[in-house]
């Protein structure tokens, strides 16, 4: 194959040809919703990240190279984990990992995917717990295994179609990159240096739009009222969490990477820039969470709460002390959270619904609605399909859920059902209880509520944390989201209307 | 029939395409033209007096990108959407266009009608095809009047798994249809969607189903008598020409034609496209795709697509650059290319490298040198060929057809830089293809 070498007068450019070569070979994956990482197998260099969720920007390189750690993985193996400390955040998000064999070294490429969630008082009732297992070799998945897995009762019920979906995305992502290494000279390893440079570079210029300084921020977890303390501090090339002071938990947390990679999700969200996201950039924050606190938690705590609870927190703290930095980015609250109703039938067949909250206006832009606070890309789940256990009755936004402002909230979601056979309800609505206030005069947004409509006609409205309530066929449950909060006095004449 | 005319109706350029097979040797007559300045009615006059017919029958066959181009430009008629009640609002849901980065500002995908123009009706189908709630007639009566006061001439009716289950879709169809109105339902649609993709084409077609008809009664109104008049539709000839059936026409067409041959890159004036095993696909850089400040110390190319109005920079009107007005600056445009070549200024040169220069200029850092504007259109032209070779890296063909009025143009470049690859050109046009010669 002819190599001819093209020339290039910027390096600048050749990195923005790397970058689109990574995004071009992903597309596929990325089209379907999954989060990805380009890993280099060699040093484990992030080369490319694509988050669908804060956690996603650390933990997902880790379980790319955890997963090539123990298996040492090549062109055409596979492997699958969602274990929290090999790497994953929730065990209802599967990760799978493949390699592409470049003539200088191993790329690995990391997929994840997410099935329905699942509530329990512990991590071992959310679900399946799987470390790095091979399960693919010479790109033929091994059935007995995910068979074996898919037999396990907290497994989700298409686990394995979906793990089959994503071996095909990932195998052609795969030969992809390793077309594009032989027929590209630029793609290589030697110029994916300079490009991890010149993404250092663009994350720096990018950096320097936001004002110097540091801010201490404290805020509460629902529920638990333990204590969060961060101090931020952001210097020319630096971004440093200290979160000294924060409580031990025994209740609720998430894990130093989860933790980790929201922070750096909230600045780069607020932030606004279309960075690259390489290691590089990635090596600009410094988090610093004492052990053992609810911020780099070791206890087996719920991950749905950690979630619920304190990820949104730690958003909306490292957003508060970047405003007293700076008083121009501050925005109104969002939830940041789901809020979560689980069906559970005689049959042991579970339905989760799921509602997405608005999000929180800015100055001079309204919130979106249904929209998620911390996932920009969070679809309208389309698996809602009736079964012989319930219908759907209703599903859209919540509107008028969103703060009344010179810009609005985003509305939260709603979505309904009724029963056609009896079942419990879990429920847990987290954050999502919180009224999400406005800023600069707009309004707080509704809070996230359930209504149940029973088959006689009656209502009842459940706003705790959580709850467990007995339903009887033709019951509607009706779940809402909580709104965004709005920015901006809405005009005397505007507000009575 | 002796006589047989392909068209292409594109955004901004259409195209003919005709063939006489009665006279002793075959005679063709082909012609290209910007649209603002010949109407679609005038170009087909023009070639069935050149064709010279008389009273001979024969067949018109249209292909046209308007459709999509009428989405993709928001250029149509907003209709009223009819969706079961309770899901009114999940009409709008589209997946969020993101891009991977954090941020607060993603938004979703445009969706062609208001909110106050979407109608939640009584009625529910379950996912398995049973009715679970009959169609509440009487609310189609109630909503005429408003439809009528809010002068809403087309309706888009997508009822929830109506895919499976089309008689409420067609009930409420024929009830519009009846008084007047101009109706697209989701059950009609051809091909195998998910919920809300089904939703949106519906809506998509319904909304561009104006501009459609607009181009097709400007056919019809110098069509001769005894001619016949066909569409391509994702499936091949169709005699209805609708909105909803045409979408996709131009790709089918044009997969026809390069059925036989490995891969090929149309390099079209408004698309460049790839075909191979009988699919389509959009190469990974389009014509009228605006460069801009990238992420990186240097321009890239952005999602946004210019179009031609007001055309790329060379045409001596716009402000935003595009990959055309790259390779105009290095000299790639030189050849005559029919419809174009006499729209562009050579003046405009100086006013493109003019915008290279600013853009470089705010790219670089502070207190450095700007770059020279003829090194960036160097690596914006870099770039654009190493973007096609990992297109051509990636399709692993070792034979490759370039077709579309700029393929003399893009060939040269790749030509040199896969020397390895066997090119071959084809002359074919869009409206050869449609026409199927």
């Amino acid at each position: 194959m002819a190599r001819r070498t093209q020339d290039w007068n910027f390096s600048s450019a050749r990195s923005a040809f790397i970058q689109s070569a990574f995004d071009h070979a992903l597309r596929e994956l990325t089209d379907e919703g999954f989060a990805c990482a380009i890993v280099q197998a060699l040093d484990s260099s992030v080369l490319h990240l694509y988050p669908t969720a804060p956690p996603d920007l650390a933990t997902l390189p880790q379980a790319a190279n955890t997963c090539h750690h123990f298996l040492k993985l090549k062109s055409g193996d596979l492997a699958l984990v969602n274990d929290p400390s090999s790497g994953s955040f929730s065990l209802s998000t599967f990760t799978c990992v493949t390699a592409a064999s470049l003539p200088d070294g191993e790329l690995l490429i990391a997929a994840r995917f997410e099935t329905p969630r699942r509530l329990g008082a512990k991590v071992d009732e959310e679900g399946v717990r799987v470390p790095p297992m091979p399960i693919a070799s010479k790109r033929v998945l091994n059935k007995d295994i995910l068979t074996a897995m898919s037999m396990h009762p907290a497994a989700p019920q298409d686990l394995v179609s979906k793990i089959e979906n994503a071996a095909r995305l990932l195998f052609e992502a795969a030969h992809r990159l390793e077309l594009i290494a032989r027929g590209t000279p630029s793609f290589n390893a030697n110029h994916f240096k300079s490009y991890l440079d010149d993404s250092s570079s663009a994350f720096e210029s990018a950096l320097s739009r936001l004002p110097l300084g540091s801010a201490v921020v404290t805020g509460r977890v629902l529920g638990s009222n333990e204590q969060i303390k961060l101090t931020l501090e952001l210097s020319e090339k630096h971004v440093q969490f200290d979160f000294k002071g924060t409580e031990v938990s025994t209740k609720v947390g998430i894990s130093e990477l989860t933790t980790l990679g929201t922070c750096i999700w909230s600045v780069l969200a607020l932030l606004g820039e279309d960075v690259p996201l390489t290691s590089s950039v990635l090596g600009h924050f410094q988090v610093s969470a004492p052990t053992n606190t609810l911020l780099a938690s070791r206890a087996q705590l719920s991950l749905e709460r950690g979630l619920s609870l304190v990820v949104p927190l730690l958003g909306e703290l490292v957003h508060s002390a970047l405003a007293k930095i700076n008083p121009k980015l501050k925005r109104a609250g969002t939830a940041g959270a789901d809020a979560l109703a689980q069906l559970e039938f005689a049959n042991g067949r579970v339905a989760m619904l799921s509602a997405a909250p608005g999000t929180a206006a800015i100055a001079g832009e309204s919130g979106q609605d249904a929209h998620g606070a911390w996932n920009p890309q969070l679809p309208p789940s389309l698996e809602k399909t009736d079964s012989s256990q319930l219908i759907w009755t209703a599903y859209g936004v919540r509107t008028g859920s969103g703060g009344k402002g010179v810009k609005r909230g985003g509305d939260g979601e709603l979505i309904a059902c009724r029963l056609l056979e009896p079942a419990k309800l879990r429920y847990f609505l987290g954050r999502s209880t919180a009224r999400p206030e406005g800023a600069s005069g707009g309004r707080a947004g509704s809070p996230g509520e359930i209504e149940i409509v029973r088959a006689s006609g009656t209502k009842e409205s459940l706003t705790d944390l959580e709850g467990l309530v007995d339903l009887l066929p033709g019951d509607e449950v009706r779940l809402h989201a909580a709104g965004g909060g709005a920015w901006g006095e809405l005009p005397e004449a505007d507000k009575a209307e | 029939m002796a006589f047989k005319i392909g068209i292409w109706m594109g955004d901004s350029f259409a195209e003919i395409f005709a063939e006489n097979s009665a006279s002793a040797g075959k005679s063709q007559l082909s012609s290209r033209w910007f649209h603002p300045k010949k109407s679609l009615s005038e170009g087909l006059r023009e070639t069935l007096l050149n064709l010279e017919a008389g009273d001979s029958p024969g067949t018109v066959i249209a292909a046209t990108s308007r459709a999509e181009m009428s989405v993709a430009r928001k250029q149509g008629t907003e209709p009223a959407v009819l969706v079961t009640a309770g899901f009114e609002t999940w009409a709008r849901f589209g997946p969020g266009s993101s891009n991977g980065i954090p941020s607060m500002r993603t938004q979703r995908e445009w969706f062609p009608t208001p909110p106050d123009k979407i109608f939640g009706i009584e009625e529910r189908i379950r996912a398995d095809g049973s009715v679970e709630k009959p169609l509440a007639e009487s609310e189609l009566e109630f909503l005429v009047a408003k439809l009528e006061l809010s002068k809403v001439k087309e309706i888009a009716i997508a009822f929830l798994h109506a895919n499976r289950f089309p008689q409420h879709e067609q009930k409420a169809a024929e009830f519009f249809r009846a008084r007047g109105f101009k109706v697209v339902c989701s059950s009609e649609l051809e091909g195998d969607f998910d919920d809300i993709t089904r939703v949106r084409r519906t809506v998509e077609s319904a909304f561009a189903e104006a501009l459609v008809q607009e181009d097709l009664a400007a056919i019809r109104a110098v069509l001769p008598e005894g001619w016949s008049l066909e569409f391509w539709t994702p499936k091949g000839l169709s005699s209805t020409g609708t909105a909803a059936l045409v979408r996709g026409g131009v790709d089918a067409a044009l997969s026809k034609a390069f059925s036989k041959h490995e891969l090929t890159y149309f390099f079209g004036l408004e698309e460049f496209l790839g075909f191979k095993g009988g699919a389509s696909y959009l190469l990974p850089v389009q014509p009228t795709c605006q460069i801009g400040a990238s992420q990186w110390a240097f321009p890239s190319w952005t999602a946004v697509d210019r179009g031609y109005e007001p055309g790329p920079m060379l045409f001596g009107k716009s402000h935003q650059l595009t990959i055309l007005d790259v390779l105009f600056v290095r000299d790639r445009l030189s050849g005559d290319i029919e419809g174009f070549s006499d729209r562009v200024q050579a003046k405009s040169s100086a006013r493109i490298l003019e915008a290279l220069f600013t853009l470089g200029k705010n790219l670089a850092e502070p207190g450095r040198r700007a770059a020279d504007a003829k090194d960036i259109a160097h690596d914006l032209e870099s770039a654009f060929v190493e973007r096609l070779a990992m297109d051509l890296a990636i399709q692993n063909a070792r034979t490759v057809r370039l077709a579309g009025p700029l393929a003399q143009a893009v060939g040269a470049l790749l030509e040199k830089r896969r020397s390895d690859l066997k090119f071959t050109y084809d002359p074919m046009t869009i409206a050869q293809a449609a026409a199927g010669v």
